[in-house]
């Protein structure tokens, strides 16, 4: 399997890495065997190798799609032509990696539905990440209309309050879009009053104010159907609110790469589309799997020395 | 070969079943019907798109000013059209329209799904008198006669109803809070459990001291507007005091512009109490930035170069965690945190010599300060678990017996639903 | 030349270098493809520095960390600038100030002044403290904690208290039970199973209970109440190594994001 994965890297290439690569974990374990203490920057060194031999290798690895993923996606596979949907994107360039996937994903699926979205962020370094995703999603839909097809109303300081009064007036946080036009002359908005109006309302975000504050601020109140796409860091304390307050979330790089596949799954179309999260989950086992690895060596390390301490006292 | 058994339940049920519907398409085609469907396909028969039969219209159309809302919502309610769960059965919605008492034509503001007899418009403007007419269509496009409301006038309540229990919860709670404020003030003694982590915090700051090295002081990265913050900041006041009894040194740099102000002062005041206030250099307490991995990357920068001896870290944290708790582990400092961040715990667990879990962050400020605002809240919180926890079990053991998912015994139904509803389920 | 003069140079060399070995001058759009190449140039030394931590403290990084801060610093005042004077406040106060920031008047409204005089007052703390007129800045504070707070505890009392209470209550011990028999011979493994969904539910009932017994700071944990607090613990311990390994995933998640973009859009690697 892994000289399968590996021909991007040139048959004498891969053969020489992963050889070392296996020496060096042998190495690994004989450190720990005989308690040696590992410097941290050779762990450092060996992550940093892990992961780039798996990404220069483009493993690509089978996702397990879960219940809580495919509720977002049949949400939005259940919605109709013309249908209005609230992107919230808050997060910026350090959650990219993770939640852009999810974003992209959600558009095209949003797009291909002929949904309408409005883009917003509650986040000050949002904006250019809904740029970012815009123009990832055009890629495939070209002939997207401004106005017509998605809105971007951008940001606005005020955090859980721009939440609360959205919840109840749109306009009043966000009279124009982000380029100063009035919502009114925006046929996407035609008819939103408040979050209710959307039919459906999907959360992406890694921080505060993110999909905490959205549930409390807006499903809440309000009564909006929500979904949400999380970062791993805030994935687990969300779930509480799973699936009485939000009906499906994207918990980290797996949840957008399930997303990715029930999209391809469905509309094929998208499968000559980059699948980022997908891409990132390949190198992310292997990390993973090295990781226990180093967990087993040190607990080996650790009850040997116990062992080592108890025969010597 | 062996004859069909006539005793089948099938053999029985057929025969019903045929009598019955003979019996309900007599019913059904009675005169009145017959006689309606006949003079209508008599009287229209001559153009084309008068044959798609037309549905009767939806009768004794209601509005009604929507209760517990800001006069922007009416509920119109209508009966369902004959023709559309009996009769000629083609209605597939119904179109509501609204126009101003004033204003001669109907504006449509929303349809149905048929089968559906009210809908909520809102978006109105308070003291303004509105009228609806409700139209049943089917899916030939064919529209029934219109059947208009009566006028209603929309209203703004003080008060939303539906949220009493949630009142009455808040009370209860605040109420307690209030009630152990009050208490402490009057100075009566409290208890509150021991806090594992809060010895160890004078050990820190002595072995700082001992070795020279200042103390790192991170109110988390939340401005001032969280209580987390607040808890840190409380925190800091002793610590701060106690650095200026040791003569050490201590080092706070904020996130936010509010909390280094905030963070001055406290330790400003810190320094005034331990009557060492010359020994106070505002210079110590700064902002650095609000982005968050820079500012992570100035605070792992300042962990490097000045090597301080103990790190804290109590407020609010999120992603930044473990690298702070990392970078001040390769250092070698005594590090203590806490933080109600329940994403963040792992890290500190992981990487800190102690670690003030959740609610302990808000017991240990309240715990050193002894502030009575601060024990009576905790009482206050502490009575709020309780109503939790008995409130889960009871709630647990009439879903048990009278849910539909659980036992599903009649006796409990109702008053499970009952409990549920005060909480806002079943909704 | 002492080395303090040589590495910067040498750097800047470098990164030139690297800038031409990335342009692509048959592009149509020159000045475009030098920015793009520019970008994408300093993006990738600027993740090489930054990583360079691993290794131990350097210059490399600290001029990275210093251009970070900074960059973000300005970045912030501009968002605040725009997204609270420019955006909110003054389009409802001042017409020819709006039009000349470039934004639409939308009405005056007086009550905006409110703000604004909130926030010169917060400013009041600028001034000598001789003057003796800080204090007045603790107005604003006072506005924000009490206004938040107010917005807070409704929203949290419903959301995370009344709201997590009715779904933690809602969950029956016995699902679907319709007799010990009957669950015996239903007897059934899968995720979707009676005795899967009854475990579930008393796992999270007894979790919430014990966390809450554990968080209960008016009695001393000792008995029985001390076991079931150390329940607690156990719970929290085992919701913290969940925790622990959902954010693995994520910072890997970002790892692998990073070097996607060294070897994709950098250096052009892999496709």
């Amino acid at each position: 399997m892994l000289l399968a994965v590996t021909q991007g890297l040139g048959p004498v290439f891969s053969w020489f890495f992963w050889i070392t690569f296996a020496a060096g974990l042998g190495w690994l374990l004989w450190m720990s065997i005989t308690g040696r203490e590992v410097e941290r920057r050779i762990i450092f060194l060996f992550m940093g190798l892990t992961v780039s031999g798996a990404v220069l290798a483009g493993i690509i690895l089978p996702v397990q799609e879960t219940t809580v993923v495919r509720n977002v996606f049949d949400t939005i596979e259940g919605l109709s032509e013309g249908d209005r949907v609230l992107l919230s994107l808050d997060y910026d360039p350090s959650g990219a990696p993770e939640l852009e996937p999810m974003a992209k994903a959600v558009s095209q699926h949003c797009f291909e539905k002929k949904l309408k979205i409005c883009y917003m962020t509650l986040w000050g370094t949002g904006g250019a990440m809904i740029t970012d995703v815009i123009a990832l999603a055009k890629v495939d839909f070209p002939d997207l209309v401004y106005g017509d097809d998605y809105c971007n109303v951008g940001y606005r300081a005020g955090n859980e309050a721009v939440l609360r009064v959205i919840a109840s007036d749109f306009r009043k946080t966000f009279p124009t879009d982000v380029s100063g036009t009035s919502l009114d002359s925006l046929s996407v908005m035609n008819g939103i009053l408040n979050c209710a109006d959307f039919k459906y309302i999907v959360a992406i975000g890694s921080g505060r104010p993110g999909i905490k504050e959205w549930v409390e601020y807006v499903v809440e109140p309000s009564g909006a159907l929500m979904g949400s796409g999380a970062a791993a860091v805030s994935a687990p304390q969300l779930y509480p609110y799973y699936p009485q307050q939000m009906n499906g979330m994207m918990g980290g790089s797996k949840g957008a790469s399930e997303y990715e596949k029930m999209l391809r799954r469905v509309y094929p179309k998208f499968k000559s589309s980059r699948a980022q999260a997908t891409e990132i989950m390949g190198p992310q086992t292997v990390a993973h799997v090295f990781l226990m690895l180093l967990i087993v060596f040190a607990n080996i390390s650790y009850f040997l020395a116990k062992k080592r301490k108890g025969a010597s006292a | 070969m062996s004859q069909p058994n006539q005793n089948s339940p099938f053999c029985k049920i057929f025969p019903t079943l045929l009598s019955a519907l003979f019996l309900f398409t007599i019913l059904a085609s009675s005169p009145k019907t017959l006689f309606a469907q006949d003079a209508e396909t008599s009287v229209i028969d001559s153009t084309l798109e008068n044959l798609v039969p037309i549905p009767a219209r939806p009768a004794n159309v209601k509005a009604k000013d929507h209760v517990y809302d800001i006069g922007e919502k009416v509920d119109v309610s209508w009966e369902l059209s004959p023709d559309d769960t009996t009769g000629l059965r083609n209605v597939v919605g119904y179109i509501i329209s609204r126009r101003l008492d004033t204003a001669s034509d109907f504006d449509s503001v929303g349809a149905v799904f048929s089968r559906i007899a009210s809908l909520t418009d809102i978006g109105l403007t308070k003291g303004e008198s509105y009228q609806y007419a409700v139209t049943a269509y089917t899916s030939a496009g064919a529209v029934s006669e219109t059947s208009v409301s009566n006028s209603v006038t929309t209203e703004q309540e003080w008060f939303d109803g539906d949220k009493f229990w949630q009142v009455l919860l808040l009370v209860i709670i605040a109420g307690s809070v209030a009630y152990f404020i009050y208490h402490a003030k009057k100075g009566k003694p409290m208890f509150l459990r021991k806090i594992a982590g809060l010895q160890a915090v004078e050990e820190a700051i002595g072995r700082a001291t001992e070795m020279g090295r200042p103390i790192l002081f991170i109110p988390g990265i939340h401005d001032m507007d969280d209580v987390q913050t607040i808890a840190g900041m409380t925190i800091l006041a002793k610590v701060a005091k106690q650095v200026a009894e040791y003569e050490s040194r201590i080092f706070v740099p904020t996130r936010a512009s509010l909390a280094m102000t905030a963070a001055r002062e406290t330790v400003r005041e810190a320094y005034m109490t331990a009557g060492r206030i010359d020994a106070y250099r505002s210079d110590d307490i700064y902002y650095v930035t609000d982005e968050q991995f820079g500012y992570v990357a100035a605070v792992n920068g300042i962990m490097t170069r000045d090597k301080p001896a103990t790190c804290f870290y109590l407020g609010a944290f999120f992603a930044e965690s473990l690298i702070l708790a990392e970078t001040g582990n390769s250092i070698g400092a005594i590090q203590i945190a806490g933080t109600a961040m329940p994403a963040q715990l792992p890290f500190f667990v992981a990487a800190c010599d102690y670690t003030l879990i959740g609610e302990e962050l808000f017991a240990a400020s309240a715990y050193l300060s002894e502030d009575p605002k601060q024990m009576g809240s905790l009482k206050g919180q502490d009575v709020g678990k309780v109503v939790a926890m008995a409130a889960i079990l009871i709630g647990a053991v009439l879903a048990t017996l009278g849910s539909e998912e659980g036992m599903n015994i009649e006796t409990f139904n109702s008053a499970f639903h009952a409990f549920w509803g005060v909480f806002g389920g079943g909704e | 030349m002492n080395r303090k003069v040589l590495i910067p140079i040498a750097s800047i060399i470098v990164f030139i270098g690297f800038v031409l070995l990335k342009l692509d001058w048959d592009g149509a759009d020159r000045t475009h493809e030098l920015w793009e190449a520019l970008e994408v140039t300093a993006g990738g030394f600027l993740t090489l520095m930054i990583f360079s931590f691993l290794y131990k403290d350097n210059a490399f990084y600290k001029f990275a960390e210093h251009l970070y801060v900074g960059i973000s610093a300005a970045y912030w005042m501009c968002v605040g600038f725009w997204s609270n004077l420019a955006q909110q406040a003054i389009p409802h106060l001042s017409q020819s100030l709006s039009e000349a920031l470039g934004q639409p008047f939308l009405g005056y409204i007086w009550h905006y002044w409110i703000p604004v005089a909130l926030g010169l007052i917060l400013l009041t703390r600028l001034l000598p403290e001789s003057m003796k007129i800080g204090w007045i800045s603790k107005w604003t504070l006072a506005f924000i904690v009490a206004s938040t707070a107010g917005l807070f505890i409704t929203a949290n009392l419903q959301a995370n208290f009344i709201a997590q209470i009715a779904s933690t209550m809602s969950l029956p011990l016995l699902p679907d039970w319709t007799g010990f028999g009957d669950f015996l011979s239903n007897f059934d493994l899968s995720y979707e199973g009676q005795f899967v969904k009854m475990f579930s539910n008393w796992v999270i009932i007894i979790g919430v209970i014990s966390g809450l017994v554990y968080f209960f700071f008016s009695k001393e944990h000792t008995g029985w109440f001390g076991r079931v607090s150390r329940l607690g613990i156990w719970v929290l311990m085992v919701t913290f190594g969940a925790a622990f390994g959902y954010t693995v995933m994520g910072r890997v998640s970002l790892l692998v994001g990073r070097l996607t973009f060294l070897f994709r859009d950098w250096a052009g690697v892999i496709g």
